[in-house]
């Protein structure tokens, strides 16, 4: 229990990193986009690449946070039926959302890890009025899946034996 | 046994432009010439597939025909773009079909490069002659210093450039908006087009430049279905990408000219002349020739004759 | 097995799935990728999974949804919130649920300029949730009148929905867009008169509060409101007006309210930026995960016809065309339950639209109420986005069922909304009217 505890917390560190990374890039589109219309209204020049770094930034702050909003329980859920159930039944449920969780982003980390390697082999561009490569935001969608799913079996894993998660605790709250 | 086929399309249904139409005469000319044994189920509107999931979805079964926007995969799917590297280009639509037929007939690499995706071409739909439609009238190339021009695509971009405008990259489905904030001035498109994305509510003048068709969709298979299907059903997909070509242009012309009139009327869009030369002037710029380049290396290192093949792309 | 039998049990198993507490997208997402395997193998159902992500993200238009967010979050730093409830409170507070009726009416002036449903209910979650809730409000009533209230955002004017039936239907859109204003404000009144008969049958839900103000005190609460209300009628103005786009109205919006904020708290430090960033990020995970899950989801769903054969057989009943239109409308309400929005319109007008014009029915009209249908669905359980997204906002002082419990009134005004649509089809083709 304390080396799981352990390894959550350490991954957890990750995980805010990751986040971190993705509020950077957030604030960062926030003041390209302010600039981009400032520039084509003071000087008639709107900033070159404005549109194609701001869509490419987007996947980049999705999936990055993806995991850690895992973590933090804010993905949705309904509890209708499962708070009424007894605590081993209602535990054993809640393992099995976790692994339902794992199962669809260890798949769908599978299939992102396809798609990056086949754009990385191809090697493509992104074609605007500015050129950078695609496949390093791929592998970063590949990266945000594989740490959702991994997120989903710890979690698993810590209700299984017992633990309890962030979300849980707001409904104590409540 | 019959089979029923699934048709993947970004395409809506109700659009009724000549590439909606002449998908619904594909599939009931498929079912006829199959004598009813076998048919085809369109999925319109992206309801399955988006335009860019098309090929992969394609490629892996979830449909077994399907349209793919050819300019949306350079990397992809190289050599079937030759066209989009070079704009401008003489050749109308018809033209750009046979262009893309003839390559097909004549050079394997095309067939192997789709191939290699577990796809397979069994007709091609280049777009319309593009113009510039545009919120003000441009007479000339000068009229086009500082305009905000939407671009797209990979040779756009450098096209617009040497025009002496600024390229705005915006999406299809928000060029209508753009052009009502007039956060761009002009967008190149043909009549058909225009007047199904209703830019033409807009937009007001239609500019004659000569930019030439492009391509456009390949009407796409999945590789194993068509390899899967007995001799007679291939030959009637082999002859019916042939005929569609044909039908298609038809419609499209009569689309383009029927658009044209509702523009002299209640529409009132005005179509300007544009000096053919000054458009020829530009194509020496080094950003258009790099574009252009960028292909023949491609098309050289997949072993096909290039220099031969861009011969079509010159203005007489 | 045939098609529809797998999309049958596809239906189920979501509705199982979510009654079991799964988490919405993982349930969503699963049924979609194990129903496309097994209508078209798990070759294919992993291509969707490796493309769907990608595209669905890598795109300019959405970017909107993290901008506003985040104009949201600063505008809570910023405190534009307790501004606006010390100013709405002077002067209708002494209205019964008068809070509620104004944070409609600015969600409605908001959502106007945002044309984001979800951004719209975002924002005043953060916004006026905690006022209400801290005054006493009904907890139900409270984020309800929130969720129902940014689904305005898609109906009045500028709106990427409208848009989007514009381009399936072949209508005119800037007709459309014109056509959605009438409707929008009318409805957000007949939302008003919802909260207000629903406070009078039950006076417990939301207190009265029995200050007097004199005009003076009144007027003079108008500038602790002003930098908001400014900041909406920038937007409003701004978009209308063709200065920027949405989403760059998005970053001026939120650049704009991170400067009240550091106005506000005299300097960067107090606004506490890295917190506002991440919560920012987490929202905007939360609420892509949903929709790209829905997205499988609504691909599975096509691809097995249910949707198809459904509409086909309830709109092909030789019956009276009122008939038909209370069966199209159940149509809508039904899938509107589980899909996102545009796979919706994709998905049901290429069968309602021609039916519905043979029956001499205007498709400007048959737009707005399309657009009034998906916004009842984007509210009502299981996958009401809207819902999900005030319970996610509300940082836990509100639960799901709470949310969906509030909107039995609200979703009757709906209803209400569309008998009047029908009875009085000039709220929607007035404006047009005038164009020509
Ligand atoms: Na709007
Ligand atoms: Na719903």
């Amino acid at each position: 229990m304390q080396t799981l505890d352990l390894l959550r917390r350490k991954f957890g560190a990750l995980l805010i990193f990751c986040g971190t990374v993705s509020g950077v890039m957030l604030f960062a589109v926030m003041l390209l986009v302010v600039a981009n219309v400032l520039m084509r209204y003071l000087f008639n020049q709107p900033v070159t690449g404005t549109l194609e770094l701001t869509e490419s930034a987007l996947p980049l702050i999705i999936f990055l946070s993806l995991a850690l909003t895992q973590m933090r329980g804010g993905h949705i859920k309904v509890v209708l039926l499962t708070q009424h159930l007894p605590k081993p039944l209602e535990r054993a449920a809640r393992v099995l959302a976790m692994l339902a969780g794992f199962v669809l982003f260890a798949w769908a980390a599978y299939a992102g890890w396809l798609m990056a390697m086949k754009s990385f082999s191809i090697g493509e561009l992104e074609r605007g009025s500015i050129r950078f490569p695609i496949w390093p935001i791929k592998f970063a969608i590949f990266l945000g899946l594989a740490l959702l799913a991994i997120q989903f079996l710890l979690d698993a894993i810590w209700v299984a034996a017992g633990g309890r998660l962030d979300d849980d605790k707001h409904e104590v709250l409540e | 046994q019959a089979d029923t086929y699934k048709w993947i399309t970004f395409k809506p249904q109700g659009a009724g432009d000549a590439q909606a139409i002449t998908t619904q005469w594909l599939v009931d000319e498929f079912a006829k010439r199959t004598e009813g044994k076998h048919s085809i189920t369109v999925f319109w509107g992206g309801s399955v597939a988006k335009t860019r999931e098309i090929p992969e979805a394609l490629a892996a079964g979830v449909g077994d025909f399907g349209d793919v926007i050819t300019p949306y995969f350079p990397d992809l799917m190289p050599l079937n773009n030759a066209v989009g590297f070079f704009i401008p280009q003489p050749m109308n639509a018809r033209a750009v079909g046979e262009f893309m037929e003839e390559m097909h007939a004549t050079y394997p690499q095309f067939g192997e490069e789709l191939a290699a995706q577990n796809l397979h071409a069994m007709g091609f739909r280049p777009l319309e002659d593009y113009g510039l439609l545009c919120t003000k009238p441009v007479k000339s190339v000068a009229d086009m210093k500082g305009l905000r021009i939407r671009s797209y695509g990979f040779a756009y971009p450098k096209l617009i450039e040497a025009l002496g405008a600024s390229p705005v990259s915006i999406a299809t489905s928000e060029a209508y908006e753009a052009l009502q904030r007039s956060i761009i001035d002009c967008t190149p498109i043909g009549p058909a087009l225009a007047r199904g994305w209703k830019y033409d509510e807009v937009a007001k003048y239609y500019i004659e430049i000569p930019l030439g068709a492009s391509f456009g969709h390949l009407l796409a298979m999945n590789l194993d279905t068509y390899n899967g299907m007995d001799d007679e059903t291939k030959a009637v997909v082999d002859q019916l990408g042939k005929d569609y070509l044909v039908e298609y242009a038809r419609v499209l012309d009569e689309d383009a000219a029927r658009v044209r009139e509702l523009w002299k009327g209640d529409l009132g869009v005005e179509v300007i002349p544009f000096p053919e030369e000054e458009l020829l002037s530009v194509i020496d710029d080094a950003g258009v020739q790099g574009v252009r380049q960028e292909w023949i290396d491609k098309a050289n290192a997949a072993g096909v004759p290039a220099e031969e093949i861009v011969k079509a792309f010159d203005f007489k | 097995m045939s098609s529809l039998v797998i999309g049958g049990i596809g239906v189920a198993a979501l509705f199982g799935g979510i009654l079991l507490g799964i988490n919405v997208m993982v349930v969503l997402g699963l049924v979609g990728a194990f129903g496309l395997a097994a209508l078209v193998g798990m070759k294919a159902a992993t291509a969707i999974l490796g493309t769907v992500f990608f595209d669905t993200t890598h795109s300019f238009h959405f970017s909107v949804i993290p901008l506003f967010l985040l104009m949201g979050f600063f505008a809570m730093r910023a405190g534009l919130g307790e501004d606006l409830f010390e100013a709405t409170t002077k002067w209708l507070g002494n209205l019964r649920g008068g809070l509620a009726i104004s944070t409609t009416l600015g969600a409605a002036a908001f959502g106007a300029a945002s044309g984001s449903s979800v951004g719209t209910a975002t924002v005043f979650t953060k916004l006026a949730l905690p006022q209400m809730l801290d005054r006493g409000y009904d907890k139900s009533l409270a984020s309800a009148s929130i969720a129902i209230a940014g689904t305005l955002a898609v109906m009045i004017p500028p709106s990427a929905l409208v848009v989007v039936y514009g381009i399936l239907t072949d209508s005119s859109i800037g007709a459309l867009l014109i056509a959605g204003f009438i409707p929008g404000v009318v409805f957000a009144i007949v939302l008003c008169f919802a909260i207000w008969l629903t406070v009078l049958r039950n006076p417990s839900l939301a207190p009265q509060e029995n200050y007097s103000f004199t005009l003076r005190e009144k007027f003079a609460s108008l500038k602790l409101a002003g930098p908001l209300v400014l900041l909406i009628m920038l937007i409003v103005v701004g978009l209308y007006v063709g200065i920027f786009t949405p989403t760059e109205a998005g970053g001026i919006g939120a650049f704009a309210t991170l400067t009240l904020a550091v106005i506000r708290h005299k300097g960067i430090k107090g606004v506490e930026l890295r917190k506002t960033l991440m919560e920012t990020i987490q929202t905007t995970a939360m609420i892509f995960g949903i929709l790209i899950a829905a997205l499988v989801f609504s691909k599975f769903l096509a691809l097995s016809g249910v949707a198809n054969t459904v509409g086909g057989y309830l709109t092909g009943l030789d019956v009276n065309r009122w008939v038909i239109v209370v069966l199209v409308s159940l149509i809508y309400l039904a899938l509107g339950m589980m899909m996102d929005a545009p796979a919706l319109l994709a998905i049901t007008l290429p069968i309602t639209h021609p039916v519905m014009m043979n029956l001499g029915f205007d498709p400007i009209w048959f737009g707005i109420f399309v657009v009034l249908l998906v916004e009842i669905g984007a509210v009502t359980p299981p996958v009401g986005i809207n819902c999900f997204v005030v319970q996610s906002a509300s940082n836990g002082r509100v639960s799901l069922e709470q949310v969906f419990k509030g909107l039995v009134p609200f979703v009757l005004a709906g209803f209400a909304m569309l008998i009047l649509l029908c009875l009085i089809p000039q709220i929607a083709l007035f404006l047009p009217s005038t164009m020509l």
